[in-house]
């Protein structure tokens, strides 16, 4: 299979515009000039080399952000979005577009982004052998007091850029970004929507249109994914966005659909109902709730009826040399409904746990990521319980990395490098990790970063989240895969997973919609494997009926032979 | 049939913008608009906190933006017993003084805080039936106050959707306390009632199986 990484990205936007993007006005990056040292060589390549990617989207940017016409917003300020997937080269367009604008206006350019991510910033910066002059770096964290004081000194900027925009989902980081004195906003990100209501942020943004006008008219579309999809044209069209991406790596399997037992229909008839009668004298607060709480056991159910499959599945893949990343949820439940037999609520453990100890048991020691307390990036009161558990998933996700680490005397964390300053190849400790899709975001080094490590193979369980579904498929399609990831789905026709799955179909349509090619097999994937369970599920009931009428229809023959004092034949149906 | 989903449909809340009274508009009354001062001051940035993380620091934001809000009530209170005590003959007097009763209700902004010790309380002590309903509860709070900002998109130019200017990017992380506070603004608005209801019965159950919960400040 080809590497689809050492292609240049697709042009989603050129796709959905027919190839009609405005043409930049002019070669802004033409006027950046880097030191003359070694580096000189990787800023000339950008700007001259096959791979248009980052020069067009630093001039698209540019032409746009000096465009006298473009649309403004209320405090006058115009913007542009950069909707690049990951690895396609944001934060050298970050960094190049700043330096440009400062050039062009003499004006500094304000860069923003998490506190943790600046210093990889400094180091492109450098990679390119640009300096810092023109450029004013900001943690987004400390952006709120950043514009406090820049408004104080009546500070100006020519530009304020954020990148990993997706940040603009906290409100305070909106606030925070409209106080920067700057006439200009550029924004960088892969995941910049992911919902209608991120989405009118930007759109309010891109045009200048009020957002509750842009949320009013997008509730009101009869088609709301075709007026997404509409939009983002037009916005393209108009010169206001850009969006590379690669496509996903690997081979998407067709979703495995198990068998239910029957036993495992009955306990969620019995779950269905018992929770329909808890509900009945309960208020609505309490019913929210339960509410919740059903979709959970239902959820747990469920996905304990899959862990032998994905044992056995997860043995079959080791046996052929494969690393293994299983994602589901790990959930544990002490029943409302069910019970032991010796009258205590039923336990059932979270489905990775669960699988965690089938794997024990059959001597594989694998990496496991525990879940971190809900809420607990919130609330300052559990950040110290988040922390625990946080270094002890780093720990965890180390041993299932290839490639060689250790600390320095500060405790940072470093790769071992051979002596062509390649990331050294050492295999892993461990060859299976189990993931909860509550921690899928982040562990950039799970894939396959090199070839002669054994390729990945990704097990899924349902989600209804279409945003940690994506998350957990790229631990293992990444900018830097040398080898191609195979994704399985493993369903049932369980009613938790038909409502799972159909969540997670309707939040993949709307990331289709916006244009991403990478989601289209997962979207087939879900697609089929939701019809799949659904026949399923509708030949069982179909068979459960005919069962149910047929029982009926004895019992009829029976009770009417009883009450006409008549015997039933010998030969006869056997009440 | 996918019994799950019909259960998990369910009953819901009152989401009807029907008025069973007029909503008092104090501002020709005292000559300033109370609440479109308070939004035009209120400042984003006043309390930022660079060391925190970004999750924590829009945590703070919204609770302050709660305390804000019932500041701001406060202050249309006293406002409006001053001037009903100036003038008593007046033909609003009545209205303003059946408003006014509303004043005991909203309680202390320590209310406020108290929603983060309820809420961490009920996250480990599920599924103890009072926790369910501290959870629900919030779960519920923030589907009416998602259903409230959507309705407000539609009526900007309702007094009752104007109010809340300031969670319109944000639910909140306790979406209970602005929601009591707009339900107390507009009592009359028939999603008002349910609210308090709620409340009510949330903190009459506390009160009765775990008053340690909940301080004397209310």
């Amino acid at each position: 299979m080809e590497n689809p990484f050492e292609r240049p990205p697709l042009n989603v936007s050129a796709a959905l515009v027919d190839g009609l993007i405005p043409p930049f006005k002019k070669d802004y990056f033409a006027a950046i000039t880097s030191n003359p040292n070694e580096h000189h060589r990787l800023l000339n390549s950008l700007r001259t080399g096959e791979d248009p990617t980052i020069r067009d989207g630093v001039n698209l940017a540019l032409s746009r952000l000096f465009d006298p016409e473009a649309p403004k917003d209320p405090q006058n300020r115009t913007a542009f979005l950069v909707h690049d997937g990951t690895g396609t080269g944001k934060s050298f367009q970050a960094i190049l577009a700043a330096k440009a604008i400062a050039l062009e206006t003499g004006e500094p350019a304000l860069v923003t982004t998490r506190a943790d991510l600046i210093p990889p910033l400094r180091r492109d910066l450098d990679r390119l052998g640009l300096d810092d002059s023109g450029i004013i770096f900001v943690a987004t964290e400390q952006l709120g007091a950043f514009a406090k004081e820049a408004k104080k000194e009546r500070r100006t900027f020519s530009v304020a850029i954020l990148d990993e925009a997706q940040d603009c989902r906290y409100p305070m980081v909106r606030n925070f970004l409209d106080k920067i004195p700057a006439p200009r906003q550029l924004f960088f990100s892969a995941t910049p929507f992911q919902n209608i209501s991120e989405l009118c942020y930007f759109i309010s943004k891109l045009t200048g249109e009020p957002i509750h006008q842009v949320k009013n008219e997008m509730n009101a579309a009869p088609d709301v994914h075709a007026a997404v999809t509409d939009r983002l044209k037009r916005i393209t069209a108009a010169g206001g966005m850009i969006h590379r991406e690669f496509p996903f790596y690997g081979n998407v399997h067709p979703g495995r659909l198990l068998p239910v037992t029957a036993e495992a229909h009955t306990a969620e008839t019995q779950l269905v109902s018992g929770y329909g009668r808890l509900l009945q004298n309960r208020d609505l607060p309490q019913q929210r709730k339960l509410k919740e709480d059903l979709a959970v056991e239902l959820n747990t159910a469920s996905d304990a009826s899959k862990v032998n499959s994905i044992l056995q599945r997860t043995l079959d893949l080791l046996s052929h040399n494969k690393k293994v990343i299983v994602t589901g949820d790990d959930l544990p439940v002490a029943s409302r409904i069910l019970k032991e037999p010796d009258g205590l609520p039923k336990e059932i453990p979270g489905f990775l746990s669960a699988l965690r100890q089938a794997l024990s048991g059959q001597g594989v020691e694998c990496s496991f990521i525990q879940a971190v307390p809900n809420y607990s990036a919130s609330i300052p009161d559990l950040a110290a319980d988040r922390a625990v558990i946080a270094s002890r998933n780093f720990k965890e996700m180390a041993r299932f990395v290839d490639g060689g680490f250790r600390n320095n005397e500060s405790g940072q964390r470093l790769e071992v490098r051979d002596w062509g300053n390649q990331p050294a190849y050492t295999p892993s400790q461990t060859k299976v990790i189990l993931l909860p899709y509550q921690q899928a975001a982040g562990w950039p080094e799970l894939n396959q970063r090199f070839q002669q490590a054994p390729e990945i193979s990704m097990i899924l369980t349902p989600t209804a989240s279409a945003d940690q579904f994506i998350q957990a498929i790229g631990r293992g399609s990444r900018r830097n895969s040398k080898g191609p990831t195979d994704v399985e789905l493993v369903a049932n026709d369980s009613s938790a997973d038909r409502h799972r799955l159909g969540q997670l179909l309707k939040g993949l349509q709307f990331i289709a919609a916006t244009g991403s090619p990478a989601v289209a097999p997962f979207l087939n994937l879900v697609a089929d494997c939701l019809d799949r369970a659904s026949a399923q599920r509708a030949v069982q009931d179909q068979r459960l009926i005919q069962l149910q009428k047929n029982q009926q229809t004895r019992s009829a023959r029976k009770f009417d032979a009883r009450r006409s004092g008549i015997s039933p034949p010998a030969s006869g149906v056997r009440p | 049939m996918n019994m799950f989903a019909e259960l998990v449909e369910g009953p819901d809340f009152v989401k009807s913008d029907h008025l069973v009274g007029s909503i008092l508009c104090s501002a020709p009354l005292l000559g300033a608009d109370v609440w479109q001062e308070a939004f035009d001051r209120y400042d984003p940035l006043a309390e930022s906190e660079p060391s925190v993380p970004l999750e924590q620091q829009q945590y703070r934001s919204d609770l302050r933006v709660d305390r804000y809000l019932h500041d701001t009530l406060t202050v249309e209170f006293e406002l409006l017993a001053t001037w009903v005590g100036k003038n008593p003959q007046h033909p609003a007097a009545a209205q303003v003084q059946s408003f006014l009763k509303r004043r005991e209700q909203l309680g202390a902004p320590s209310w406020i805080g108290q929603q983060e010790r309820l809420f961490l309380w009920a996250q480990k002590n599920e599924p103890d039936e009072i926790a369910t309903s501290i959870l629900g509860w919030r779960l519920l709070c923030d589907d009416l106050a998602g259903s409230l900002l959507d309705w407000a998109l539609q009526q900007p130019d309702d007094q009752r959707g104007q109010h809340i200017r300031l969670w319109q990017q944000s639910r909140g992380f306790y979406p209970q306390n602005r929601l009591r506070i707009w339900a107390l603004r507009f009592l009359e608005d028939a999603r008002a009632p349910q609210i308090l209801a709620w409340e009510t019965a949330i903190y009459r159950e506390i009160f009765e199986t775990h008053p340690e919960l909940v301080t004397a400040s209310r």
